[in-house]
């Protein structure tokens, strides 16, 4: 492990709501209740806040402008700049790249991540998944996020010779995370059985997909180091990278635009992999020095394409560590401690990144309860947005004091 | 009776004949760019070529022949809005004769009948109803005999 970059941003406390199916519930109030939360764990007031970022789906608001619906929502002081970002499950990404830059900017010291999924306008469903990356050509000729998906699965399958046994494991291992985190959307729900996960049929489709879903909001507060010493954290430290790919899916092969794209197919995650490159030279890390991962499952295989993708297991050969145990306890790389997309729950930008950057947090602080990995230190998490035309890639890491 | 407020009925995305009718050719006879600089193949079209940056684009008509990559039976029961009436809908990755990789549908093929690597060539078919009642016409693709 090396030294990390000299930019140090320490995290200082995160919150999560549960998910809430109430229609009486606004935006406003779900992301109040995960600010405040937030705040009170980092010892803070709303005037303490200097910088923020809010991660939306702009689908699902009606409003636009929201950086000043957010500061008016949240009560705080009408000069503090808040940036919001609509990048889909990614955004809430996003939102971290743009505060941490502007505390190692030096110029705050003080900022706050917000995420928010909450339909008011289109449901989770609907949001995204008809329109399609490519609505001039996706959304008029009926293609969707789940075909590409789906596609994307096969390929890998048939490229790399598997069944859908480490699918079927991956949503495994994944419910057995989830039955040991009271925040899961499975949490006390039977497991299914391996019989049911390998069903090929649509039952078994949906079985392997992330397929619970619900509105959340989440919040996290971001020091500068200097700040951190002075309130006495823990060297909590975050690092993020994020690259695009072509939102068009038939630019996912052999894409020229790009030398680091040029040869690879849709099987294999390129901006995962300048992304990660990226992250893990920010934080000083290598992919072996990490020891957990939270990436983004919306399937089984998409979960075992970022392992890929991260570069913790060669191309191609993420499924057969899956069915090794390699992302279990006790194996080399434990992924998706939280339950992932599939069991935790898919909530889009409003945690799908943020409920794999807390399970870190809560990993690497030793608060991880039952599912704790132990002598935990780096974690990697990871998501996309719009079927990885954006992939973002943050490296936590508890510095030695 | 229920205190709790009504599921919303999600609203369907607005799409507009304008912006249709803007890259009909496209949908129609699979155009797209090619770089008059580098001479790289493009699809859909573009403003400027990202391989060479350069911005002389000319239009190019992709190839109407290919090879299935890989494809999906979509029996997930989420399809596609405006085209929930179609059965056994087969949704395809397809490698063109030139290089170029599109997404689409294979007509008129059942998932049983088609395997990877097969010839298919496009054809121009009825696609969806827009908002405002007119048709969709755009490209699918279909298994050439033998």
């Amino acid at each position: 492990m090396t030294k990390a970059g000299d930019k140090r941003v320490v995290v200082a406390s995160w919150a999560i709501t549960p998910r809430v199916d109430s229609q009486e519930i606004a935006w406003r109030e779900l992301l109040v209740k995960a600010f405040y939360e937030a705040l009170e764990g980092a010892g803070l007031g709303p005037g303490d806040v200097e910088v923020g970022s809010v991660a939306y789906n702009e689908r699902t608001v009606s409003e636009a402008a929201l950086g000043t619906h957010t500061v008016d929502a949240l009560g705080l002081r009408m000069n503090t700049p808040m940036i919001p970002v609509s990048h889909a499950c990614a955004g809430g990404g996003l939102a971290l790249f743009n505060v941490w830059h502007y505390l190692a900017s030096g110029q705050f010291e003080v900022g706050v991540v917000l995420t928010f999924q909450k339909s008011e306008v289109y449901d989770l469903m609907e949001c995204m998944n008809p329109i399609g990356n490519y609505p001039d050509y996706d959304f008029v000729l009926g293609f969707t996020h789940m075909q590409y998906g789906f596609l994307r699965d096969r390929w890998y399958m048939e490229k790399y010779g598997y069944d859908l046994e480490p699918s079927a494991r991956w949503a495994h291992q994944c419910h057995l995370w989830a039955r040991q985190n009271p925040l899961a959307a499975t949490y006390g729900k039977p497991m299914p059985s391996m019989e049911e996960l390998l069903d090929p049929g649509p039952e078994g489709v949906r079985a392997r997909s992330a397929t619970h879903r619900g509105p959340t909001a989440t919040a996290t507060v971001l020091v500068s180091e200097k700040r951190a010493g002075r309130m006495g954290l823990e060297p909590l430290c975050a690092w993020v990278a994020f690259a695009f790919r072509p939102p068009y899916i038939g630019n996912h092969f052999f894409f020229a635009g790009d030398p680091d794209h040029a040869g690879h197919d849709i099987a294999e995650q390129p901006a995962m992999l300048q992304a990660a490159r990226k992250a893990y030279e920010l934080a000083g890390v290598a992919p072996e020095d990490v020891n957990l991962v939270q990436p983004h499952d919306l399937t089984g295989f998409e979960g075992i394409m970022s392992l890929e993708g991260l570069g913790l297991v060669p191309f191609g050969e993420g499924g057969r560590f899956v069915l090794a145990g390699g992302t279990g306890p006790g194996g080399r790389y434990p992924a998706c401690t939280h339950g992932g997309g599939i069991a935790f729950g898919h909530t889009s930008v409003g945690s799908d990144f943020q409920a794999g950057f807390i399970e870190n947090c809560l990993q690497l602080t030793g608060r991880a309860g039952e599912r704790q990995v132990p002598n935990a230190r780096v974690g990697v998490v990871q998501a996309y947005g719009t079927h990885h035309s954006l992939d973002v890639v943050c490296v936590l890491r508890m510095l030695r004091r | 009776m229920t205190t709790e407020l009504p599921v919303p009925i999600p609203r369907v995305e607005i799409h507009s004949t304008l912006r249709s009718a803007r890259e009909r050719e496209g949908r129609y006879r699979l155009v797209g760019s090619r770089c008059s600089s580098c001479q790289a193949l493009w699809f859909p079209r573009r403003f400027v070529c990202p391989r060479c940056h350069s911005r002389e684009l000319e239009p190019y008509q992709c190839s109407h022949r290919g090879t299935v990559v890989t494809f999906w039976p979509d029996t997930m029961g989420f399809p596609a809005i405006g085209y929930e009436e179609i059965e056994d809908r087969v949704v395809a990755l397809v490698r063109l004769d030139d290089g170029v990789h599109v997404i689409t549908e294979i007509a008129d093929t059942p998932a049983g009948r088609l395997q990877n690597g097969d010839r298919v060539r496009m054809v121009l078919r009825r696609q969806k109803r827009e908002d405002t009642g007119n048709w969709c016409y755009g490209y699918k693709f279909e298994k050439e005999a033998g």
